[in-house]
C-alpha cells in the first residue's frame, strides 16, 4: 500500500472518529439541555414550594409571635432557640439577650429546685409537664406563671426541641392569696368572736356569782318584808342571767365547732331522772304535775353522751315549765321505731345497730302555731317577738338543742297546738350496752301487791307502767282515799291483800285514816308510803308521825320506787342514794407497787393538795393502777430520777409551789434527751379547764390533760391509752362487802342539793358511799377549815398570791369530792385574787366560809 | 469499553511501534468500528481483544505482556488526563481504596452506561492490601498493570501476588500487594 493510500486511510479514520465525537458531543449537549430544562422545572417547583412553605411558616411564626401566651422553644439542653414577643414584653428581655442562653436565666430563686427537677424529668422522658412556677424578669421582679412544657418530635418520633407555653397567673395568684387571707381573717374573726364570747361569759359569771352569793347571804338575814322580796328578785334575776350566759357560752362553742360529743356508757334513768331533780321545785312552785315515764321496755345501760342528753332535756323541760301555767309536764322515753333513722356512719357490721330512742317533753301550756313552730330551732328567734318580753330567754336554747341533736346524729321537732300544749321530742340513735336487757328491780318484788291512791292521771299512768304485772304481783289504783275506802268496805277480801300502799299527799285525809283503821281492825298491816312534792317532804316528821314508812318525791324515780317497795317489805336497806348511784362499772384492785414498777406501769402523781391526793389515790385504785404520790414537783423529780423505768405515765397538777407542772415537764423532757430515754407520757390534771387548754399542754410538751373534777371514765380511758402495759396487771375487785357499809338516811340523802354536795364523785372513787368516802370527806373538811383560817388571815394582809393559791387548792379538791358550789366560789375567788379585785376577794372569802358551812350542814347526816 | 482506553492503546502502539503498526493491527483485527476511535465513545471490548491479539502477531510479543505494559502506560495517562483524582490521595493504599468509591462513581456520572469492573480493596495489616478485580472482561492483567503503575506513581516498591479466582463469563482475580 502506498503512503498516500495509507495517509488517506488514516485521514478517513480520523474523520470518522471526529464525526463520531461530534455526534456524541451533540448527543451529550442535547442531554445536557434536557437535563437543564428538567432542572429548571424542578427548581421552579422547588422555589414555589419554598415560597408556600415560607408563607405558611411566616403565618405560624406570626401566630406564635403574636400569641398572648409566652412561648419559649429550647433545644434538648434547655438552651433557648426562640422566644415570642409576649415573652419579651412580660420579662423585659430582648430576644438577643436570651436566645442562645440557658432557660435557667429567667428562673426565679423562690421556685423550689424540686419543681424544676420534676419538670425536667417529665419532659426528658417525652411527656408533657403542667405546673406553676415563678419567673424572673430582667429587672429581677418575680411573677407567677402557669406552664405547659412539651417535647417537639420529628416525624420519626425523635425529640428535637422543647416548647413552653406559659401564662401569667400573677393576678389569679393574688386573687387566691386575697381569698385565702380573707378566709383566714374570717376564721380568725370567728375564733376571736368565740373566744370573746367565752371570755365575756366567764367575766360576767364571776361578778354574777358575787351578786348571787351576796343575795343569798342577804336572804338569810332578817329583813323587812319588802326588802326580802327585793332580794328574791335579785336572786331570780341573777340566776336567769347566769342561764343566759351559759346558753351564750354553749352557742359560741357550737359556732366555733369546739363542742364535741362523747360516747360513754350511761344510765338512761340516771340521766333523765336527774333532770327531774333539777327542775321539780320549779314545777312544784307553779303547781304543775311533773312526771317522768321511762317505761320498762328500754334497757337502761346505753352508750351516749349523758351530759348533752341531760342538757337538751333540761332545756326542753325548763321551757315546758316556763310556758305552762296549769296541768302537767311529762318527760318520756320510748322506742322511736316508727321513724327509723340509722346513723350516717359507724361500724354497723361490727356491732348491733343502734336503737332510735325518742325523748319527749309534753306540756299542757300555751302551745305554738305552726308558723311559730317552724321558726323555733333557729338561733335568736323565739315563738314570737312578745315571748321574750313575757317569758325572757335568749332564744338560743332550742337552737343549741338542735345543734346538739345534730351532733348526736339525731333529730328534734315539736308537735303543738296553740292553747293545748306542746310536745317537744328528739330522736337519737343509741347503742345498747350488751346484753340489752329491760330494766327490772334489783330486789325481786314480783310477789307483792301494790295499791296507789290519789295520784294525778299522768303519775298514775307512770306508776302502772313501772308496776306492771310481772314486776309486781298486782297493782290497783284509786283516785281518792274515799273511793279506796268504799272498795275496801265493799270487798275487803280483795283490797286487804295489798302489801304496799302508795298514798299521794293530796289523799291524806280523814278517809285515809278510816281506811287504815279498818285495815288494822281486819288484822292486816300493809306498808304505807307517801308520795309527795319536795316542799311537802320538809314535814317528813309529820309523815312519819302519820305512819308512813318512807316518802317518794315527785317526779317518781323508777329505781327508787322499786327499791322503796322492797325496803318496805324488809327486803332491802333503807339506803337509797348509795344504792341507787352505786357504780356498776367493773372495779379493780391495783397490782403491788413492785409488780407495777417492774412492768413500767406505775402512775406517778404530782399533786400538792391533800384532798386531791386522796381522791386521786382512790380513783387510781378503783381503775386498778398502782401509783407513787409526790407531794410536789421536786418530789416527783426525785421519784423519777430514782427509777425512771418504773413509770408508765406522769399525772401532774399545774400549780404547785417551787417546781410547777410546766417546770416538771421541762425537767423530765431534758433528762429524757440527755439520757436517751423513752418518752414518758405526761398528762396535766387541772381545774383550769378553758378553751385552748389542750393546745397549751401540747405546747408545754405534755401529752394531754384531764380536768378536775376527775371523771372516773376519763381517767380510765387516759390510763388505758398511755399505760396499756398496766391493763394486764389489774385485779378484779369485789365491791359487795363494801357497799353495804354505808352511811346516811333516805331523808337526808333526798334533801341534798346536788349543787351543794353530790355524792356521785365519791361514790365513783370509792365504789359506793362507804367509810372510805366518809374519810375523804372528813379530811377535806378539816383541810378546808385550815385553809379558811389562813385565808381569813391573808385577806386583810392583801396577800393576793397566797389567796389565789389557797382558792385554787380548795377549788380542785371541792370539785373532786362533789362540792360543786364551793368549788365554783373558790374558782371565782382565785380569779378575783389573780385580777387583784380586792373588793371581790373580800366578798368571796366570806362567800367561801358560807359555802363551806352550807356543805358541812348538808353532809353532816352522811358523816354521822 | 470506554473510548479512552482504545485511543490510549492506539497512541501507545503508535508511540512504541509506529503509525504503520496502528494501520496494520486495525486491518488485521478487522474491527467493526473501523478503528476510528474517539475518547468519549464506547466500543465493544472484543475489539480490544482483537487489536491486542493482532499486535501480538505483528510484534511477536506475548498478549499478556502487551496488556500488562498497556496497564503501565494507561495509569500514566490517567494521571495526566484526570489530575483531579490524584490531588487528594497521597498513598497507593488511599488511591486503591478510592477507585471503587470515588473514581468509578465520578465516571458513572459522565458515562451512566459504562460497564466498569468492580475493584474491592481491603488493607491487610499495616503493609499489605488485597484488591479483588471482577469483570465480565478478561482484563485482570490490565488491572495488574494499572496497580503496578499506581505503585510506581507513589514510588512504593512492592511485591504483587496474583491469584486467578475465576475465568470465563465472569473474571475474578485477587491481588495481594505486599509493601513491606
Amino acid at each position: 500500500m502506498s503512503d498516500i493510500e495509507r495517509y488517506k486511510k488514516r485521514l478517513n479514520r480520523e474523520r470518522q472518529a471526529r464525526l463520531e465525537a461530534e455526534r456524541l458531543l451533540e448527543e451529550k449537549s442535547r442531554m445536557l439541555y434536557e437535563a437543564n430544562e428538567a432542572l429548571k422545572h424542578t427548581l421552579d417547583d422547588l422555589e414555589r414550594r419554598v415560597a408556600d412553605r415560607t408563607m405558611e411558616l411566616a403565618r405560624f411564626s406570626y401566630i406564635v409571635d403574636q400569641s398572648p401566651a409566652t412561648i419559649i422553644i429550647t433545644d434538648l439542653d434547655g438552651v433557648v432557640e426562640y422566644v415570642n414577643t409576649a415573652f419579651c414584653e412580660r420579662t423585659g428581655y430582648r430576644r438577643g439577650q436570651v436566645v442562645g442562653q440557658h432557660s435557667r436565666l429567667f428562673r426565679a430563686r423562690n421556685t423550689t429546685p424540686d419543681t424544676y427537677r420534676e419538670l425536667w424529668t417529665t419532659v426528658s422522658s417525652g411527656q408533657t409537664w403542667r405546673g406553676e412556677f415563678l419567673t424572673e424578669t430582667v429587672s429581677g421582679d418575680q411573677f407567677w406563671e402557669s406552664a405547659v412544657i412539651s417535647p417537639i418530635r420529628t416525624s420519626d418520633g425523635t425529640i428535637v426541641n422543647y416548647v413552653a407555653i406559659k401564662e401569667d397567673i400573677t393576678e389569679r395568684k393574688a386573687f387566691e392569696r386575697d381569698l385565702r387571707l380573707a378566709k383566714e381573717e374570717a376564721e380568725q374573726a370567728a375564733k376571736a368572736k368565740a373566744v370573746f364570747l367565752a371570755t365575756m361569759s366567764h367575766e360576767i359569771r364571776t361578778p354574777m356569782n358575787g351578786v348571787l352569793s351576796m343575795a343569798n347571804l342577804l336572804s338569810q338575814s332578817v329583813l323587812p318584808d319588802d326588802e326580802t322580796s327585793l332580794v328574791s328578785v335579785i336572786q331570780q334575776s341573777a340566776t336567769a342571767l347566769l342561764t343566759i350566759i351559759d346558753d351564750i357560752l354553749d352557742f359560741s362553742k357550737i359556732e366555733a365547732g369546739r363542742l364535741s360529743i362523747e360516747t360513754i356508757e350511761m344510765s338512761l334513768s340516771e340521766t333523765v331522772e336527774s333532770v327531774g331533780d333539777l327542775l321539780c321545785l320549779r314545777a312544784e312552785e307553779k303547781g304543775l304535775e311533773f312526771v317522768i315515764d321511762l317505761g320498762t321496755a328500754i334497757p337502761d345501760r346505753v352508750h351516749g353522751d349523758p351530759t348533752r342528753i341531760r342538757q337538751i332535756l333540761y332545756n326542753l323541760t325548763s321551757n315546758a315549765i316556763k310556758f305552762t301555767d296549769t296541768g302537767s309536764v311529762k318527760i318520756a322515753v320510748c322506742d322511736a321505731t316508727g321513724s327509723p333513722q340509722p346513723p350516717p356512719d359507724g361500724d354497723a357490721a361490727a356491732s348491733p345497730p343502734p336503737r332510735l330512742l325518742r325523748f319527749s317533753v309534753a306540756d299542757t301550756g300555751i302551745g305554738l302555731t305552726p308558723d311559730q313552730a317552724s321558726r323555733l330551732f333557729r338561733p335568736f328567734l323565739q315563738g314570737d317577738g312578745s315571748t321574750a318580753r313575757k317569758y325572757g330567754g335568749t332564744g338560743l336554747g332550742l337552737s343549741i338543742c338542735k345543734a346538739l341533736c345534730d351532733l348526736m346524729h339525731g333529730h328534734i321537732a315539736v308537735d303543738s297546738e296553740p292553747e293545748r300544749g306542746s310536745t317537744f321530742w328528739f330522736d337519737i340513735p343509741l347503742h345498747m350496752v350488751p346484753p340489752p336487757v329491760p330494766p327490772t328491780p334489783e330486789i325481786d318484788i314480783s310477789d307483792i301487791a301494790v295499791v296507789a291512791i290519789g295520784h294525778a292521771p299522768s303519775t298514775m299512768k307512770t306508776l302502772s307502767a313501772y308496776l306492771r304485772p310481772g314486776i309486781v304481783k298486782d297493782f290497783r289504783c284509786f283516785t281518792t282515799a274515799g273511793e279506796a275506802l268504799e272498795t275496801v268496805w265493799s270487798s275487803p277480801s280483795e283490797t286487804i291483800k295489798a302489801d304496799v300502799f302508795l298514798i299521794s299527799a293530796d289523799a291524806v285525809d280523814a278517809d285515809l285514816e278510816r281506811m287504815k283503821q279498818f285495815l288494822v281492825e281486819m288484822g292486816h298491816s300493809p306498808a304505807f308510803i307517801l308520795t309527795s312534792s319536795r316542799a311537802f317532804i320538809s314535814s317528813l316528821r309529820e309523815a312519819s308521825r302519820l305512819g308512813f314508812l318512807s316518802v317518794l318525791s315527785y317526779p317518781i324515780r323508777r329505781c327508787r320506787l322499786w327499791h322503796v317497795i322492797a325496803a318496805a317489805m324488809n327486803r332491802g336497806e333503807w339506803e337509797p342514794r348509795a344504792r341507787l348511784t352505786a357504780d356498776r362499772r367493773p372495779s379493780y384492785c391495783p397490782p403491788s407497787i413492785d409488780d407495777a414498777h417492774a412492768a413500767g406501769a406505775t402512775v406517778l402523781v404530782a399533786e400538792d393538795n391533800r384532798t386531791n391526793q386522796i381522791v386521786m389515790q382512790r380513783l387510781l385504785e378503783r381503775v386498778g393502777f398502782a401509783h407513787d404520790m409526790a407531794e410536789n414537783g421536786r418530789d416527783a423529780l426525785r421519784l423519777y430520777d430514782a427509777g425512771p423505768d418504773r413509770y408508765g405515765v406522769l399525772l401532774t397538777d399545774f400549780h404547785m409551789p417551787d417546781v410547777d407542772g410546766f417546770a416538771l415537764t421541762r425537767q423530765v423532757r431534758a433528762r429524757e434527751g440527755v439520757q436517751g430515754r423513752a418518752r414518758l407520757p405526761i398528762v396535766a390534771v387541772t381545774a383550769d379547764a378553758f378553751v385552748g387548754m389542750e393546745e397549751r399542754c401540747l405546747l408545754a410538751d405534755m401529752d394531754g390533760y384531764i380536768s378536775k373534777p376527775i371523771d372516773l371514765d376519763t381517767l380510765a380511758r387516759t390510763l388505758e391509752r398511755w399505760v396499756p402495759q398496766g391493763l394486764g396487771l389489774r385485779r378484779t375487785a369485789e365491791l359487795n362487802g363494801d357497799m353495804t357499809a354505808t352511811a346516811g338516811a333516805p331523808a337526808s340523802a333526798d334533801r341534798l342539793d346536788p349543787e351543794v354536795f353530790s355524792p356521785t364523785r365519791l361514790t365513783e372513787a370509792c365504789g359506793s358511799f362507804n367509810d372510805a368516802a366518809c374519810r375523804v370527806l372528813r379530811s377535806f373538811l378539816a383541810r378546808t377549815d385550815d385553809l379558811l383560817t389562813d385565808l381569813e388571815a391573808a385577806a386583810p394582809a392583801d396577800r393576793l398570791d397566797d389567796i389565789a393559791a389557797m382558792a385554787h387548792s380548795i377549788k380542785g379538791s371541792a370539785r373532786n369530792i362533789g362540792a360543786e358550789r364551793l368549788g365554783q366560789v373558790a374558782a371565782d375567788l382565785q380569779t378575783a385574787a389573780e385580777q387583784a379585785d380586792r373588793d371581790m376577794v373580800e366578798i368571796l372569802v366570806e362567800g367561801l366560809i358560807i359555802s363551806t358551812d352550807e356543805l358541812k350542814a348538808a353532809v353532816a347526816p352522811l358523816l354521822a | 469499553m470506554l473510548g479512552v482506553v482504545f485511543t490510549e492503546f492506539m497512541d501507545m502502539v503508535e508511540d512504541r511501534f509506529s503509525a504503520d503498526m496502528v494501520d496494520d493491527i486495525i486491518d488485521d483485527a478487522a474491527v467493526s468500528s473501523g478503528g476510528a476511535y474517539t475518547a468519549v465513545g464506547r466500543y465493544d471490548h472484543k475489539e480490544m481483544v482483537a487489536l491486542v491479539a493482532a499486535l501480538s502477531r505483528h510484534s511477536g510479543l506475548a498478549v499478556d505482556d502487551l496488556i500488562h505494559a498497556f496497564g503501565h502506560h494507561l495509569f500514566g495517562r490517567f494521571v495526566e488526563r484526570y489530575p483531579v483524582f490524584f490531588s487528594e490521595v497521597h498513598s497507593p493504599v488511599d488511591f486503591l481504596m478510592s477507585v471503587e468509591t470515588h473514581i468509578h462513581t465520578e465516571v458513572r456520572k459522565l458515562y451512566p452506561d459504562a460497564e466498569l469492573p468492580s475493584i474491592k480493596s481491603q488493607p491487610i495489616g499495616a503493609t499489605q492490601i488485597e484488591v479483588e478485580y471482577a469483570s465480565v472482561r478478561p482484563f485482570g492483567i490490565l488491572a495488574q498493570g494499572l496497580i503496578e503503575g499506581a505503585m510506581r506513581h507513589f514510588e512504593t516498591p512492592c511485591r504483587i501476588h496474583r491469584e486467578i479466582l475465576e475465568t470465563g463469563a465472569k473474571n475474578r482475580v485477587r491481588f495481594v500487594i505486599d509493601m513491606s
